[in-house]
């Protein structure tokens, strides 16, 4: 072979090798990954706006927290700086699901937190700088007695069949009611010296010391999942499940309560069909469920503790509220683990008045801040800041719908 | 008999599935080496020779290093058991298999090539791997706790069984002398691998191989010849999962970069194309000293595509890098003794592409480094003996531009080789060789697995038969390895142990001198 034929086959080959180069490779990416940022503003949820004071609803000091959609979680959280922002780096290109989280705290137990979250953000490593806009909002968990409508309606013929006690899901995720139990503890004094309030825990057992009455939700205790409560779905607990405005225009329609109290061992209890039943817990009371007109104490137990001979188990409460017409003079009825305060501090009896949730599910377990009076009750549904009750400027009664979270 | 050989060998050419042989395939190196303790460096073998071909893969020169024309078939078991294994390998792992390799010269300038070996591979008690190669992966795509999620919800291979594979391999080459001094020559090669885990999930996998090897050689004189090559192959393999109605997930993690692709079905694709092109030469010094040289450029790329939804993209991985080797030896003082020494280094920088964003993963370079020196001794013509000494090793700094870390590795071995072969007859040698390895390893990167310093001796055997056209060789190996490795929680070091048995038989027979 002559050397030119060598020459070309080497050619030959070198060229195929460097054509495969090019072939078969690509262009390496310019950026490197992990440079990516979003730039986080905070503010708050215009129902925050409303009920908290702006002054202590500092937006420094926020965590953020970002999670990813591939499942990758922030290892440390970011914080705002005074004016609510903070800049999250280091990030790599993704599209990413921003958490932020404030808790308040107001005294001690006292301790409201506040979230916000904001999906779909995406940052391209060493690109473009998203801003993200998050207003925080109350967050609550587990079920909470919402609204107790127990005054009655504003008219002379003394009507109160109409109460009803509403539960609310702050959760993101369902709930269960099966064989949860609505507990009646009344704001009673123990019978014998030193006639100590029912609602405390006296001996130090670990259980609210007596209550009156209960009823159950049917289902099985902890592990039923056959009554479920969604997230955000208000649920009517009425005593008496009709449309009440047939027997006094000021009532209100119960008729699609969610479910009725009901003792089959009371005669006058009608247990009206469709709508399931709320049992009496307590063998061979006869008397009907019903709510106090002035001052009384009711808690919502998870049903594992059903034993009620020896108290309430105070673990097993998810909520409590204890209601008052009056500031009391002497003691608070219901344990501060579970109610620090009173809500319906000025209700009287008969004035068609009602006791809510400043927003859905909000509880800091101090009644005091949590409720607020409104003008009429509203079964199933938020009431509107317009719904606010404002007494009577002579009134000699604390009124403390204005006395909130400093 | 040689007419009927030659018939068979005829028709084996014309059907083109019986192909004809590599000079250097491992199948006759192996055996006679294998039982002499693997002294590759001084112990002058007629497919472990300092030439083009055999030193130097480059098909051109096997019309030089083959001058007659032979057949061989063989047979291979191997076993191993044992505790110090990686997490993705099986237990037991049973192989064995069967060839036929020959070559057919067609006067002194045209050879013909190949053989055709069929295999089986019984991975005992393999829990979490569903590829053939889980660590053949070495770019680290894959998450190292499994091709399926383990630990978490949804899809789980955690049951311990068997996965066997089946398969041919297939290589047929040609070589020729084109002018005086130059040589041309090809080689293609084909091997599938089916293997079958009659377990939930019901993993399926193919595995296809192509590689081709062009070159061309020129002596420049009679002690220096220098050659081209290039080398491309392709690999791909097809993993089919069913986990029926359970339905799963299936995790991807890419350096880190990790997610879960819900699937009822699924069937994962990884696509190989790589290739080698470089220069080789050898030059000989009177017959005293012979020399090796390579230098190669590397090329690889890898893609995974699950095919599955638009977040489960395809995984890139593209380096590049060369491949260098010397090999020298040095025969003393007319056959009393050999001085062999090699040095090697393969090197490949590599990155990784964000399956959806035009950013790198991550990017750094892998190296591998071993040294080796030998020494033979040749009292008579009946009796050779040698030592070895081989020091290897891996080095990696890959650095993670997710997690600002440096994904760091070393592996050290340091090797012992001490073996002979003694003719007791006319006909017969008897074979005797054993090895000491020490492993030490360290590393961000390792913890990932739970290997850790170890050390192993191999004791080996061997009867060699040749008498005129016919050499038969036998091969019996043993090794045990002792170490430690971390337990199932990755924290406790425990000791662990693994043992192994090979046996080697195979049957060469000269059809023309």
């Amino acid at each position: 072979m002559r050397v030119g034929e060598i020459k070309y086959l080497s050619l030959s080959v070198l060229l195929t090798g460097l054509l495969l180069v090019n072939g078969c490779g690509k262009k390496k990416p310019t950026s490197s990954e992990g440079f990516g940022s979003i730039m986080v503003k905070i503010g708050f949820d215009i129902t925050a706006r409303t009920f908290i004071d702006p002054d202590t609803m500092r937006i420094d000091s926020v965590e953020v927290t970002w999670l990813d959609i591939y499942g990758r979680r922030s290892k440390h959280p970011y914080y705002t700086n005074s004016k609510g922002e903070v800049v999250l780096d280091s990030l790599f290109s993704s599209k990413y699901k921003i958490d932020a989280l404030r808790v308040y705290r107001f005294g001690e137990g006292q301790n409201v937190k506040f979230s916000g979250s904001m999906g779909s953000i995406a940052t391209v490593s060493m690109g473009d700088v998203p801003v993200c806009e998050i207003n925080l909002r109350y967050v609550a968990t587990g079920i909470k007695i919402n609204e107790i409508y127990f005054a009655g309606p504003s008219t002379n013929e003394l009507y109160y069949d109409d109460q009803y006690i509403e539960l609310y899901n702050p959760e993101d995720d369902t709930l269960y009611l099966d064989g949860m139990v609505i507990y009646r503890v009344t704001a009673n004094l123990l019978s014998q010296e030193p006639y100590q309030p029912w609602g405390q825990d006296n001996d130090g057992d670990g259980d609210i010391d007596k209550a009156i009455s209960g009823g159950q939700f049917p289902g099985t205790p902890l592990t039923g999942r056959e009554w479920p409560i969604a997230p955000g779905q208000f649920v009517v607990c009425a005593c008496t499940p009709i449309d009440h405005r047939q027997y006094c225009p000021t009532s209100v329609d119960l008729s699609q309560a969610d479910f009725e109290f009901y003792n089959p061992l009371c005669t006058r209890d009608a247990d009206y069909p469709g709508i399931p039943n709320i049992t009496e817990l307590y063998k061979g009371r006869t008397t009907i469920f019903m709510l106090s007109l002035g001052s009384d104490v009711y808690v919502l137990t998870d049903g594992s503790d059903l034993n009620y001979t020896d108290g309430i188990d105070i673990s097993s409460v998810v909520d409590g509220v204890e209601y008052r017409s009056s500031v009391p003079a002497i003691m608070k009825y219901l344990t501060p683990l579970v109610d620090q305060g009173y809500a319906g501090i000025g209700i009287q009896k008969y004035n068609g008045l009602s006791i809510e949730r400043i927003i859905p599910g909000y509880d800091t377990n101090n009644s005091t801040n949590d409720f607020e009076i409104i003008t009429h009750p509203t079964p199933g549904y938020q009431h509107t800041p317009a719904d606010v009750w404002h007494p009577p400027v002579d009134a000699k009664i604390v009124n403390l719908n204005f006395h909130r979270i400093k | 008999l040689l007419k009927t050989i030659k018939i068979l060998l005829l028709s084996s050419i014309l059907v083109g599935t019986l192909v004809l042989t590599l000079a250097n395939s491992i199948f006759g190196s192996q055996t006679r080496l294998f039982s002499m303790g693997d002294l590759m460096l001084i112990m002058e073998d007629e497919d472990n020779e300092i030439n083009l071909w055999d030193f130097g893969q480059n098909p051109a020169w096997a019309v030089m290093d083959q001058k007659v024309s032979w057949g061989r078939g063989g047979t291979s078991l191997d076993w191993e058991n044992g505790s110090y294994r990686r997490i993705l390998d099986p237990v037991t792992l049973l192989t064995s298999n069967s060839y036929f390799d020959a070559v057919k010269t067609f006067g002194p300038d045209k050879v013909f090539f190949g053989y055709v070996d069929y295999y089986y591979y019984d991975n005992q008690k393999i829990v979490g791997s569903v590829e053939k190669y889980p660590y053949a992966d070495e770019f680290g795509l894959l998450d190292s706790a499994g091709f399926v999620d383990a630990n978490k919800d949804g899809l789980i291979d955690n049951i311990a069984s068997d996965f066997t594979y089946t398969g041919p391999d297939l290589f047929a080459g040609h070589s020729r002398r084109i002018s005086k001094n130059t040589f041309i020559g090809g080689t293609v090669g084909y091997r599938l691998e089916h293997g079958v885990k009659r377990q939930y999930i019901w993993p399926e996998t193919y595995l296809r191989t192509f590689e081709f090897n062009f070159g061309i050689a020129q002596r420049f004189s009679r002690g220096l010849v220098l050659g081209l090559s290039f080398k491309p192959y392709d690999t791909q393999e097809r993993i089919d999962l069913d986990p029926g109605l359970q339905g799963g997930n299936v995790v991807k993690d890419v350096v880190g970069f990790q997610w879960r692709v819900p699937i009822s079905t699924m069937t994962r694709t990884t696509k190989n194309k790589s290739f080698e092109t470089g220069f080789q030469g050898t030059w000989q010094a009177g017959n005293s000293l012979v020399n090796g040289l390579i230098f190669n450029y590397l090329f690889k790329n890898l893609e995974i595509d699950d095919g599955q939804s638009d977040a489960d993209r395809v995984v890139y991985w593209q380096g590049d890098g060369y491949h260098f080797e010397y090999r020298g030896l040095w025969r003393l003082a007319a056959e009393v003794a050999n001085v062999g020494c090699s040095y090697k280094r393969n090197y490949l920088n590599s990155w990784t592409k964000n399956p959806i964003f035009d950013t790198r993963l991550d990017e750094g370079p892998a190296t591998e480094d071993q040294f080796g020196l030998g020494l033979g001794i040749f009292p008579s013509r009946s009796l050779r003996l040698g030592t070895e000494v081989h020091f290897y090793r891996y080095k990696e700094e890959i650095t993670d531009l997710i997690s600002r870390n440096i994904r760091d590795a070393r592996i050290e071995t340091l090797s012992f080789n001490l073996g002979g072969e003694y003719k007791f007859d006319k006909d017969f040698w008897l074979r005797a060789g054993s090895i000491y390895s020490e492993y030490d390893m360290e590393g961000s990167a390792l913890p990932e697995d739970r290997l850790r310093k170890a050390h192993s001796f191999a004791l080996r055997l061997g009867l060699g038969y040749s008498s005129g056209s016919a050499l038969i060789d036998f091969a019996l190996g043993y090794n045990v390895t002792k170490g430690d490795a971390l337990d199932a929680q990755h924290i406790v070091l425990t000791d662990a142990s693994r043992d192994k048995l090979n046996l080697f038989l195979s049957s060469k027979f000269f059809i023309s001198k």
